[in-house]
């Protein structure tokens, strides 16, 4: 076992591409942390710096606290398990599990031992003496798994492992590699671009877009806290409903949450979480409510309430997503401009969870929505970072 | 007169003109493969008959149904030239180009498809010109070249020149471009050199190329008749496809002789193709060329 850490690295590629910059971050011994983002956002590249497949441009890495940049990737002490398996195909199972041992040069007797460990706690055991391409989807997986394991690796690495199993297998699978690192406590860094498998898996999820880390933390700070409006979008299925707003002040010592016509009445605790109050008055800002933050209304009239036509709906089953269009300009998506001014208006859509009762929505119906602002989220109208807290 | 095919008669036509479709396929491919088999037939009877038969019977229907036949051809070959002789260099000079090529050109393919050195650019665009380059055009430098190292008469005069293979190379070159390149990474992560992942990984899994550079070497230099011409002189060291031209040039002109030779000598080409066919043809397409 070994903590990991990236110190100011950089990757630029010959052809002027630049991966990753100024990335920073540590892995503790024994810790689960997942890389997440889109395509291109340079997760699988670190996780090959990490393995010694690509150089360091500048910075440096450091596993169980010596520098590793030099190091080809068989003195590392890593294993990995690619996206494709990457199992030597004209090797039974059991040689593909052999190899790694063979190559440390681990005596025959205590080789076997280990694998039909391996091969107990993953099931392999029946199909020992198959090649890869008699296996399932799954059961090649699992042989990736054990081929890193086998070799009982001071930091696992995994590079979309689950990507090639279809959805049901995918759950099972997941499940399997939580349980397994639990058990061994192997350091382990695991690359997805599926934040739902980021969430779950990662005991903290680190977030990249081009190259940059956006932000670290356990699942529940990054959907409650998330450090600006990208990583807001992109955790969360749907993501956060991010709009222009300004905040003004309401009868008595109240603060109404101002976006198009409509007001909504903040509570006083969510406006003390973002320090004095006068910074934040009558100033343009984005504001983030999650899609659960919305929920059917009982009545039409009351504070808080919106009226809401439905632009689509996707029944779930056990609840339903519904689409309407917001009142302003919405934060990543298409602006239309109506008016003879030109001012913003109708612009894209946001996202609201409710609970599946009856039938669902179908497009035009109109219904009221209670809204709870407790949890709103506020981002700089300028680079979309989470406004400063208390 | 009404033109109009009746209803009931659509699907009677269709099936005729799938029937005819596939009548004329069979009819193409027939007259195709009888165009390819049909010299190769005459080969193989000729030498079954009487010399003075071949000849006047090539016209007719006899050429490939004799009406007497016998083997005595055969023991001509082996007393009139040291059959055993040629056939023994051939398959030395060959075997050795072959499996000296299988060695280098591999190695050279990998490294180009694979490994990064400087200058790797350039020399791959040295390969890719040499492949257009036919033998005839450095035959007389080359001539020059080994007669000045002394290997004039030899085998190695025969075999050296052409264990690196431009063709080949590129072949190896495709194929091993084509490989995932995880196959390495996994190996290298495992803890394997270069030359282990070569050795244990890499190869074992490059058995198409293998089969299909095997192939086209032989096909290429079993048959080379310019080059040991001009560098061999005595019989010692000379390839079956100069033992040919023994016959066209020393009296009597036997054409079954010259037949029973030719079957003899293509045999071995067979039996090479038919042991590596399967895996050939799997090279080919694996490395995205065609015919």
């Amino acid at each position: 076992m070994a903590s990991v850490e990236l110190r100011n690295v950089d990757k630029v590629f010959p052809d002027g591409t630049r991966a990753v910059s100024g990335l920073s971050f540590d892995v503790r011994d024994g810790e689960f942390v997942v890389l997440v983002g889109p395509s291109g956002c340079g997760k699988s590249t670190i996780l090959r710096m990490l393995a010694g497949l690509e150089e360091v441009t500048s910075g440096e890495i450091l596993i169980d606290g010596r520098s590793v940049n030099h190091l080809p990737p068989q003195k590392r002490n890593t294993a990995m398990v690619f996206q494709n398996y990457a199992l030597y195909p004209h090797k039974t199972v059991r040689q593909n599990l052999a190899f790694p041992l063979r190559m440390m040069e681990v005596p025959r007797d205590e080789r076997n031992e280990r694998i039909s460990q391996v091969a107990e706690i993953l099931g392999l055991t029946p199909w020992l003496d198959r090649r890869p391409k008699q296996l399932s989807g799954g059961q090649r997986q699992r042989v990736a798994m054990g081929r890193a394991m086998v070799r009982k690796p001071a930091v696992f690495l995994l590079d979309e492992p689950l990507s090639n199993l279809d959805a049901k297998l995918r759950v099972q699978v997941r499940a399997e590699i939580a349980g397994l690192q639990r058990r061994m406590q192997t350091t382990t860094v695991y690359v997805t671009h599926d934040q739902v498998e980021a969430m779950t898996l990662g005991e903290r999820v680190a977030v990249l877009l081009d190259g940059q880390l956006q932000q670290v933390g356990t699942g529940q700070e990054l959907y409650e806290q998330p450090a600006n409006v990208f990583v807001a979008g992109f955790i969360g299925s749907p993501g956060m409903n991010i709009f222009c707003s300004r905040l003004r002040r309401g009868e008595g010592d109240t603060f109404m949450l101002e976006f198009g016509d409509t007001q909504l009445a903040v509570p006083n605790e969510v406006i003390d979480r973002y320090g004095r109050v006068e910074d934040l008055l009558d100033e343009p800002f984005l504001a983030g409510l999650r899609p659960e933050a919305f929920s059917p209304a009982e009545e039409a009239s009351g504070t808080n309430r919106i009226r809401v036509r439905v632009a689509s709906s996707e029944a779930l089953g056990h609840e339903n997503i519904v689409y309407f269009n917001s009142p302003v300009r919405m934060h990543g998506q298409e602006t239309i401009t109506a008016g003879a001014g030109g001012e913003e208006h109708a612009a894209g859509r946001m996202a609201a969870r409710l609970p599946a009762a009856g039938s669902s929505p179908s497009a035009d119906d109109e219904f009221t929505l209670a809204v709870d602002t407790g949890k709103l989220v506020l981002f700089s109208q300028e680079d979309g970072t989470l406004r400063s807290q208390k | 007169m009404n033109d109009r095919v009746p209803d009931y008669a659509v699907p009677v036509r269709r099936r005729m003109t799938a029937l005819a479709a596939t009548a004329t396929n069979y009819l193409v491919l027939t007259v195709g493969a009888l165009v390819y088999v049909a010299p190769i037939l005459f080969m193989i009877v000729a030498s079954f008959k009487p010399d003075e038969r071949v000849l006047p019977e090539a016209g007719t229907w006899q050429a490939f149904f004799p009406e007497r036949t016998t083997a005595e051809n055969y023991g001509d070959v082996f007393e009139r030239v040291r059959f055993g002789r040629y056939m023994l260099n051939s398959m030395l000079v060959t075997g050795s180009i072959v499996g000296g090529g299988l060695v280098v050109n591999s190695l050279a393919g990998y490294a180009l498809a694979r490994l990064q050195w400087r200058g790797r650019g350039a020399v791959f665009r040295v390969v890719l010109a040499l492949m257009i380059l036919p033998l005839e055009a450095i035959a007389v430098p080359l001539f020059y070249e080994t007669t000045l190292l002394g290997w004039r008469d030899t085998y190695v005069v025969q075999i050296v020149p052409f264990v690196a293979n431009a063709f080949a190379i590129y072949l190896f070159y495709s194929f091993f471009l084509g490989m995932p390149k995880e196959l390495e990474e996994a190996a290298r992560i495992d803890g394997a050199g270069v030359w282990r992942t070569l050795v244990e990984i890499i190869l074992p899994n490059a058995k198409p190329a293998f089969a299909a550079a095997a192939i086209t070497t032989f096909l290429m230099y079993w048959g080379l008749y310019l080059w040991p011409l001009m560098v061999t002189t005595h019989e010692d060291v000379r390839p079956l496809p100069l033992a040919v031209a023994t016959f066209r040039t020393l009296p009597p002109l036997n054409w079954g002789d010259i037949m029973a030779f030719a079957v003899m000598m293509v045999a071995p080409v067979l039996v090479v193709f038919i042991i590596f066919q399967r895996w050939f043809v799997r090279g080919v397409a694996a490395s995205g060329m065609k015919g």
